[in-house]
């Protein structure tokens, strides 16, 4: 179960970043704090920050340097439009998956 | 040697170790991750009270994965390249023999035709027997066994790319493989049994002789076609 568990969360774990970046733009450590704040969730830095950097090697999101109010500079992600268009085919994609899911369990 | 560069140290010192597990990754990959990691360790260490101590320091890095953490997994960094099928591959290669057969054991034929009519025997001919010889020693051998070899190595590619999960590519190689020579038989035969009913038609009826013979080819491409698609949808 656990690692069922592991794995799934590390396959949404892309999903779930590009939607928060979707939403605002932020830094790697605030996302983490985020994802944290959701029982379902435990993540920690080696999982997000290559991911972070995978999504803007690809294209997906850009980095902006600016300096911090209280402390040094950080590291702001957004999201391009090609991360924008990625970001809503994963979203219809999940609400088919999710009707899929609901569809199977709800056949007995 | 005072706290803040103690404390710079002991950072780089994680990151190092970090950066050392990021092979596979490229260098700006492993740029950012180190980056991000340096403004989480800030960030974190601001959480911590900001003091910039090495007892801080090591309280936030105790939280953190340990560097080992960020070693890549293989199946992430290695980009599997989908390779042609090697079978379907040889069964391409194999399949020009079974025709160059065909073409080399005609030769003779118009060779003894030729002489014939100039008055000299076949086997005095000028450079028509040591090559032709020589081709036949070495494209008769792989002209028999070229209709085998090429479709069953083209039906072995088949359910071998299929069974790849996408690391094997060349489905449409595999394909002629496996159809080249039945459908070349099925045509033969086809044709040899339109012929047989063009074959009882009576003299004199020339249009309709050629109109049949004409559409016995259509008929044949027709049905080539027509299996040539249902196994690509089969397969596909």
């Amino acid at each position: 179960m656990n690692r069922w568990i592991t794995q799934l969360r590390k396959g949404l774990l892309e999903y779930l970043t590009l939607n928060i970046l979707n939403q605002k733009e932020t830094y790697g450590y605030e996302i983490i704090q985020l994802l944290n704040t959701f029982e379902s969730m435990d993540v920690t830095e080696s999982t997000v920050y290559p991911i972070l950097a995978r999504l803007n090697k690809d294209g997906f999101a850009q980095v902006r340097k600016s300096s911090s109010p209280d402390g040094p500079p950080r590291r702001y992600y957004s999201l391009t439009p090609k991360g924008k268009a990625r970001v809503a085919q994963m979203n219809q994609y999940w609400d088919l998956l999710n009707q899929t899911i609901q569809q199977i369990r709800s056949r007995t | 040697m005072n706290e803040l560069t103690t404390v710079e140290s002991r950072i780089n010192q994680y990151l190092d170790a970090v950066r050392e597990q990021l092979s596979g990754l490229t260098q700006d990959e492993v740029d950012s991750i180190i980056d991000d990691l340096r403004g989480h360790i800030d960030a974190a260490m601001q959480a911590h009270g900001d003091q910039s101590t090495l007892e801080n320091v090591e309280a936030v890095l105790v939280e953190m994965d340990p560097p080992e953490s960020f070693a890549p997994d293989l199946d992430e960094t290695t980009e599997v390249v989908p390779k042609v099928s090697r079978s379907a591959i040889i069964g391409a290669v194999l399949l020009p023999f079974g025709i160059l057969m065909a073409i080399v054991s005609l030769m003779p034929v118009s060779s003894a035709t030729f002489s014939t009519v100039d008055g000299v025997t076949a086997s005095n001919l000028p450079g028509t027997t040591w090559w032709q010889w020589l081709l036949r020693l070495t494209v008769l051998p792989l002209g028999i066994i070229s209709p085998f070899a090429t479709t069953i190595l083209g039906f072995i590619s088949i359910s071998q790319i299929r069974a790849s999960k996408g690391k094997l590519v060349g489905k449409p190689l595999a394909l002629i493989d496996a159809l080249f020579y039945p459908i070349l038989v099925f045509d033969g035969l086809l044709i040899a049994f339109m012929f047989m009913i063009i074959a009882t038609i009576p003299d004199g009826h020339l249009a309709l002789t050629k109109s049949l013979a004409l559409l016995s080819y259509i008929l044949v491409i027709i049905v080539d076609l027509i299996i040539v698609a249902i196994a690509w949808l089969k397969i596909r």
